[in-house]
């Protein structure tokens, strides 16, 4: 024990082949990543990456491997002789249970393991992979890898020589036991018992180490992970925690102290024979879009083509055919013909069956896109927005996002299953990574902190600053910061934070490959039934330049399908998005006034408050404008100082240089391209380090991932002579972009759907209104709310009736241009209705009108349940005169025998009072979720009088700083995450509604009245500011039990 | 003229396990009258022909009332009418400007109406007097002959028919357990629920009990076990006092070894004999409610949280006066450590807060050899020579708790001692070997 230490070089050459990283969720302690660069930095030969059942973390080792080559390539070093191996671990049934190891040599080897893995964690619907056992290994479905056996030291003798001839009579040539010693008291024993089964079977030995993390100071959060997967605190845990920290990277030294040099050398067999890389995984593109006889190219030219002139019936202008020419050499360059034709196949599919949709994403703002119909915008339109096309530099594959109608996109992804197949296409991860609250809750409950506690600071995550948690605010919870289990709490948080937490599918990214799928990487079963997902997020697929089609869902698409067909039949002729109008006056005078209850994107009450500020007039303003309201140009404090210059308040001072980024927003960064693009001009990033910028700032990562650019930017900056004040400015509004930048390709694609709903709104309300309320659930507004407004515009809206309503919303006198239609709502809306039902109503009438009761449930074969709904509805007016009325008709029809079916009933008529209004109101709100009469408000109206209580029209004649108190149902509640503990809360009454502002402190002070209130009273004090009014809440009260059996509905947002 | 009082539970008790379940409850009242029956969630009695027996119709209201209040069942009426009495039992108490008329009452408060509220709420009707006023043949077509013979009850134009709930003449009672019950001691509480019942049946039947058998069925069991186990407890005299019982049951079960974890519990007796009445009046909170009749026997919720507190306080007691450290318990922890494996705490704290005292560590010891004799601390070796059997076996644990060790521990043999359990500690430096400490002795 008292050797000298010896130099490396005499020390025997060493590769860690059992090592599973953090992508065993609740087990590994160290990052991929982390693991390769300790590997190295240790003189390993290699490191095998086998985490449990799955390679989800394969991508981010070889990333490390790579960066550290490309590294080595810029300082001009030799790149490190060190081979990252892929292989996975998997737990066989027996007892007890132990561990095999699988490592793929080759290509091959790696798509027999993917598809080993695809077996078993798809064997059975649901979660997790199904258990393996010996005989389920079919020793051919592992050729091209290389097996460890890790058997259990409880094993008795007997199963253990079992296990190894079953090993060697599998796998002869290509297996061993993996000896793992971890200076347990019985490791002397057990090296010697594998000795002698070694010699016995014929299977050779080697040293491995079942390693969890890279170094020994990450037990305690080994330990942490382990309390977490048990679900108790550590103290609990007991002999489940590992016995020591053993179960890391160990220095070469302390090998071979502990392992005979023959089984340190024998892992080198391993090294030599696995010589896998991911590189070598040539992702194809499908080729079946690609006709026979023709070339990807050409017939990317041909369609490009094909699709101009339809562009430009007129002829195609000069530089719109020089720009095509540009974009077609380019994506020849890189390759990328397929993915343009992939997405048009999708959109051609999508258009075939009339479903609207519309790309977005860097690479659809391209003239190319255009012409195939991907996108709407004429890059003639605008030619500032598409300076990112794709860039030659980075080297990534193109993006594209398509939105569809949110009702029809399951067409399209059934679309591609069949087209392609189950084995070919699957949806793309997403890792759900620890963020700061759910970290802070598994570290505080592993260590027995306080339930309380923990929720508290939880709670109250905008605390922690990426370190810790500021000391004063621990005293005020009666903690001492510097108690150790606080120390280890908030130390342990930090390292937790980032670490993956389970995989989930991505709303919306297929992949498709040429070949099978399951060859590339593991299948897994989606939680939907009928949706399967890969192991890699879209980060991996992106650094192995895999294919990725984002098919999203869009509620408003659907919407404007419905207007646009209303349209159509009103003119007379097809009426498509492309037939709106540009530069409407009248449409930028309502969004002006922020009448945009139903518009796209900008119909939230900030959006509405930021209106009449921004007065956006062109198109380009609506891009900013929905860029403007989001939580990263809010954090990086943008909007106030963009209002000022653009009002010409205040000077825009953007340098020269920044111009051509900053120029069309006077100066100052709104958009994620335009962080890009000043790092690039200002602080000499290249492309590809401005990506990474991006990357950073768009997925939310580790906390302070932008923290890290911080010394780059402004000493790039200084040294190119700008202020320190400036780069630092600069800075902070790169840093308040942080999680929440959003593209202006986004952007541009999202205000095109703004400009048309917004013109739908203006120049057809009633159409507009029906297709809100035929597309529902969508936007920010309940189908009530939308009424309302629609009456406000003067739109008449009748009630269902099944003599008129169709199972949707519909038109009454469509086509008489002289008037607004008038709105029909649809059976579908009758509570409790089937759409079956409904349905049978509408075409039991094409057969001729119904003149009763009796008849319209004979001939629809409605049951008494149904006709009660109707009833309650209000629906039968036309047949059988009032509700109450109703009620008693509908419910005599009992289901009668089939016989007696057609026969009448007999009785006499009993004339029922009609109902008080009040009474009316309250069953039209259970039934359709709205009245078509007053508003309730307007029958408490004298009640709230008496208290004072003030109308929202009364209100809006208040002066700025006037005590006031208001009354309203309660419609929405709002609580943004950047708002820091604001709720903002509209109240509705009979002439409108009232924007309530509720600071933190008043909401923690009185929480139950304003989470549980229907009918609100708030007394405040009235704000106004230009046209923007809000309420500011001191007190609250609960007038719930006024609104008696009146039942409302809020749409509550966090 | 009938008589009826209808008793419901309490409204959203907070912890239904201290209410009476309705049976239960009918059996209780049975020592009233015969006629007692289950309507809906509640239970109805007519008392008439029991005025005089138990000192006029205040005296019995009010005893049957504060009986079944203390059971748990704390919302009542009386009333001509079985249903109209529930009716105006689930309506509450008549207040200021709320009368409880029949007619006056909402739709809720007769079930049959209930089922069509949706319909008859949409036609108008708020209060039962509305339905009512409906058409009788347009009503019997639309709801059913059900509605309106149920109005007609109510009123007491038709006549109410009902079975009687009759105690059985033996009591069997089966209970079966939420959770497995691995200790005797455990099934304490859930003999509880047994107990209770029992003693209901005991007070209806104005009895008492001298014999008793709890049977348990084990949920799995080795092959060498019986699958079932009983126990018979006899008392000197008879007894329906719960707190006695439960108390004597708690002694036997304390005694007892189970097989095996149990699933299922039930509670027999064969014989009762007559009780005198007020012969086990014990507790003052009964006494004073003057409940002669014997509802005594079943504690109030009050008396079962207190007995359940009994053991606890005494703890308290005794730990107050002799110092909270002085009154411990031992308790067996898994741990690395092997120092840690075992600890005295103070009793007060190891007593678990709610009756969940069976979670035993599922293996407390680790598999490899560990010493018999253990030292209190750590003593510096100054033994030779030693002789090294086994290891090391390092040991890395408790940095949550400040009391981290990191520790290569050996098995080693010294001729005077015989095997010893000695260690090193590991935070030294690399080339330097800490000294070694004793730490344990195998016997």
């Amino acid at each position: 024990m008292t050797t000298g230490r010896p130099s490396r070089a005499a020390l025997p050459a060493y590769a860690e082949l059992h090592c599973v990283s953090n992508f065993s969720f609740l087990r590994g302690a160290a990052h991929p990543g982390e693991l390769v660069d300790r590997a190295l930095a240790l003189g390993y030969t290699a490191l095998a990456l086998t985490d449990d059942c799955s390679v989800a973390g394969v991508v981010r080792a070889h990333l490390a491997l790579r960066k550290v080559h490309e590294q080595a390539l810029a300082d001009g070093t030799d790149p490190p002789d060190f081979k990252l191996i892929i292989g996975s671990e998997f737990t066989v049934q027996a007892e007890p249970d132990f561990k095999l190891v699988v490592l793929a040599c080759d290509l091959d080897g790696y798509g027999r393991l993917c598809e080993f893995i695809t077996r078993l964690r798809r064997a059975t619907p649901g979660k997790g992979p199904d258990p393996l056992r010996l005989q389920d290994i079919p020793p051919s479905s592992l050729e091209g890898c290389l097996i460890l056996m890790a058997p259990h030291r409880r094993t008795p003798w007997p199963q253990l020589q079992q296990q190894a001839q079953w090993l060697q009579s599998h796998f002869e040539g290509r297996c061993w036991l993996a000896v793992e010693l971890l200076n347990a008291l019985d490791d002397a024993w057990w090296l010697r018992r594998l000795r002698e089964l070694g010699h016995q079977s014929g299977v050779p030995l080697l040293a491995s180490g079942d390693v969890h993390m890279h170094v020994r100071s990450r037990k305690p959060l080994q330990d942490v992970l382990t309390a977490t997967r048990l679900g108790k605190p550590l103290p609990d845990c007991g002999l489940e925690l590992q016995v020591h920290a053993e179960q890391h990277l160990r220095s070469r030294l302390r090998l071979a102290r502990r392992y005979p040099p023959d089984l340190l050398t024998a892992t080198q067999d391993i090294v030599a024979r696995c010589h896998f890389s991911l590189d070598e995984l040539s992702y194809e593109y499908p080729e079946e879009i690609v006709p026979a006889g023709t070339s990807a190219a050409s017939h990317l030219r041909q369609l490009t083509q094909e699709g101009c002139r339809g562009r430009f019936p007129a002829g195609t202008p000069a530089e719109v055919t020089d720009q095509i020419e540009k974009e077609l050499a380019l994506i020849s360059e890189l390759g990328f013909e397929k993915y343009f034709l992939t997405v048009h196949d999708i959109v051609r599919f999508a258009r075939s069956k009339n479903i609207l949709c519309q790309g977005r994403g860097s690479a659809a703002n391209s003239t190319v896109c255009y012409c195939l119909g991907i996108t709407e915008i004429d890059p003639a339109r605008n030619t500032l927005l598409f300076e990112r096309f794709i860039s030659r530099e980075r080297n990534e594959p193109p993006d594209i996002d398509v939105d569809f109608e949110h009702q029809r996109r399951e067409e399209v992804i059934q679309y591609l299953y069949k087209k392609y197949g189950r084995d070919r296409t699957a949806l793309t991860a997403t890792v759900i990574t620890y963020r700061t609250r759910s970290a802070l809750r598994d570290v505080g409950k592993a260590l027995g902190i306080n339930a309380e506690v923990i929720e508290r600071v939880a709670e109250n995550h905008q605390w922690w600053d990426g370190r810790g948690i500021d000391p004063q605010r621990l005293l005020e919870l009666g903690i001492e910061p510097t108690e150790r289990r606080i120390q280890q709490w908030q130390e342990l948080t930090c390292i937790l934070v980032g670490f993956p937490r389970h995989l989930s599918q991505h709303t919306g990214g297929f992949v498709i490959a040429r070949t099978a799928l399951t060859q590339l990487v593991p299948i897994e079963n989606a939680t939907m039934p009928d949706r399967s997902v890969i192991q890699w997020d879209k980060d991996d697929l992106d650094a192995l330049r895999m294919l990725k089609v984002d098919v999203l869902a869009l509620g408003m698409l659907s919407a404007l399908r419905r207007a646009l067909d209303f349209i159509s039949i009103r003119r007379g002729h097809t009426f498509a998005l492309q037939d709106i109008p540009d530069k409407d006056t009248a449409t930028f005078d309502m969004i002006c006034q922020a009448d945009t209850i139903g518009v796209f994107q900008i119909e939230s009450r900030a959006q509405m408050n930021m209106l009449p500020q921004l007065q956006p007039r062109t198109f380009y303003d609506l891009v900013v404008e929905v860029a403007l309201v989001r939580p990263g140009p809010i954090q990086g404090g943008m909007v106030k100082p963009y209002l000022l210059r653009r009002s010409g308040q205040e000077v825009n001072d953007c340098p020269e240089l920044l111009k051509p980024a900053l120029a069309r927003t006077h100066g100052i960064p709104i958009f994620q391209e335009q962080v890009m693009q000043v790092v690039m001009i200002a602080a000499g990033f290249t492309p590809g380090e401005a990506d990474d910028l991006r990357r950073s700032m768009a997925a939310w990562k580790r906390h302070g991932s932008v923290d890290k650019f911080h010394q780059r930017i402004t000493e790039g900056m200084t040294s190119q002579g700008y202020t320190a004040e400036f780069a630092e400015r600069i800075f902070q509004q790169i840093e308040g972009f942080g999680a929440y930048g959003f593209p202006e390709s986004h952007s541009a694609s999202f205000a095109l759907l703004v400009y048309d709903s917004a013109w739908i709104k203006c120049h057809e309300p009633a159409i507009f209104l029906a297709a809100l309320l035929n597309a529902q659930p969508l936007g920010f507004y309940s189908p009530s709310q939308l009424v309302q407004d629609a009456a406000r515009h003067g739109v008449t809206v009748l009630q269902p009736d099944v003599v008129h309503s169709g199972l949707e919303c519909t038109l009454v006198d469509l086509t008489d241009q002289s008037r607004q239609p008038s709105v029909r709502l649809g059976l579908a809306m009758v509570g409790g209705l089937s759409s079956e039902a409904a349905t049978r109503i509408v075409e039991a009438r094409q057969a001729g009108p119904f003149t009763n009761v009796e008849e319209l449930s004979r001939r629809a074969r409605l049951d008494q349940s149904d006709m009660r709904h109707l009833a309650a509805a209000d629906a039968l007016i036309s047949l059988a005169g009032h509700r109450r009325q109703q009620v008693w008709e509908a419910s005599a029809l009992h289901r009668a025998p089939a016989l007696l079916r057609e026969a009448p009933v007999h009785e006499d008529l009993l004339t029922l009072p009609c109902a008080p209004e009040g009474e009316e109101i309250v069953f039209d709100y259970a039934s359709l979720g709205l009245t078509l009469r007053r508003h309730p408000l307007a029958l408490l109206r004298a009640k709230l009088d008496e208290q004072g209580l003030m109308s929202a029209q009364a209100l809006r004649e208040l002066p700025h700083g006037e005590r006031t108190r208001a009354c309203g149902i309660v419609t929405v509640r709002q609580q943004p995450p950047t708002a820091g503990g604001v709720v903002f809360v509209t109240l509705e009454d009979e002439t409108g509604t009232v924007n309530v502002v509720v600071w933190k402190r008043l909401r923690d002070r009185q929480r139950q009245e304003l989470l549980h209130s229907r009918l609100l009273a708030v007394h405040g004090v009235w704000q106004r500011e230009g046209d923007v009014c809000h309420l500011i809440a001191q007190h609250l009260r609960d007038l719930t039990p006024l609104l008696g059996r009146l039942a409302t509905e809020s749409r509550d947002f966090h | 003229m009938l008589f009826w009082i209808a008793l419901l539970p309490e409204e959203a008790s907070s912890s239904p396990d201290d209410n009476l379940d309705a049976l239960s409850l009918a059996w209780w009242a049975l020592q009233f009258t015969p006629r007692v029956a289950l309507l809906d969630e509640g239970v109805v009695m007519e008392v008439h022909a029991s005025q005089r027996l138990f000192g006029g119709s205040q005296n019995l209201k009010r005893l049957v009332v504060q009986g079944a209040a203390s059971l748990g069942w704390t919302r009542w009426a009386c009333g001509p009418t079985a249903l109209a009495t529930l009716a105006r039992a689930r309506y509450g108490r008549p207040t200021k400007g709320k009368s409880n008329r029949l007619d006056e009452l909402p739709l809720s408060t007769i079930s049959a109406v209930h089922a069509h509220e949706a319909t008859l709420s949409r036609l108008g009707c708020q209060t039962l007097g509305d339905v009512r006023r409906l058409p009788r043949h347009g009503m019997s077509r639309r709801f059913g002959a059900a509605l309106l013979l149920a109005l007609d009850q109510a009123d007491g134009t038709k006549p109410e028919a009902f079975e009687w709930e009759q105690a059985p003449e033996r009591f069997d009672l089966r209970l079966e357990l939420p959770g497995r019950v691995d200790n005797a001691a455990s099934l304490v509480f859930a003999a509880k629920r047994l107990l209770q019942p029992l003693c209901a049946w005991l007070a209806g039947r104005h009895s008492g009990v001298r014999a008793l058998t709890l049977r348990w069925q084990l949920d799995f069991h080795r092959r060498d076990v019986a699958g079932q186990g009983e126990l018979v407890m006899r008392l000197s005299e008879a007894s329906r006092d719960i707190n006695r019982l439960h108390r004597l049951l708690a002694e036997h079960l304390n005694r007892t070894t189970l097989g095996g974890p149990v699933g299922d519990l039930s509670l027999h007796v064969d014989k009762v004999e007559p009780l005198a009445i007020d012969s086990d009046c014990l507790f003052q909170e009964h006494s004073t409610l003057g409940l002669g009749a014997g509802p005594d026997a079943l504690a109030s919720p009050a008396a079962q949280r207190q007995q359940r507190q009994a053991l606890s306080t005494l703890l308290d007691r005794l730990s107050a006066r002799l110092g909270k450290d002085h009154v411990r318990q031992a308790v067996v922890q898994a741990d690395h450590r092997i120092e840690h494996t075992q600890h005295w705490v103070a009793a007060v704290d190891a007593l678990p807060s709610s009756g969940n005292t069976s979670t035993i560590p599922v293996q407390p010891i680790a598999d490899h050899p560990q010493p018999s004799w253990l030292l209190p601390q750590p003593q510096a070796l100054t033994l030779g020579p030693l002789q090294w059997l086994a290891g090391p076996h390092r040991v890395e644990a408790g940095w949550w708790d400040g009391q981290n060790v990191a520790r290569d521990y050996y098995l080693a043999h010294n001729e005077q001692a015989g095997l010893l359990w000695v260690f090193r500690e590991r935070h030294v430096q690399e080339t330097q070997s800490s000294p070694l400490f004793l730490h344990g002795i195998f016997s």
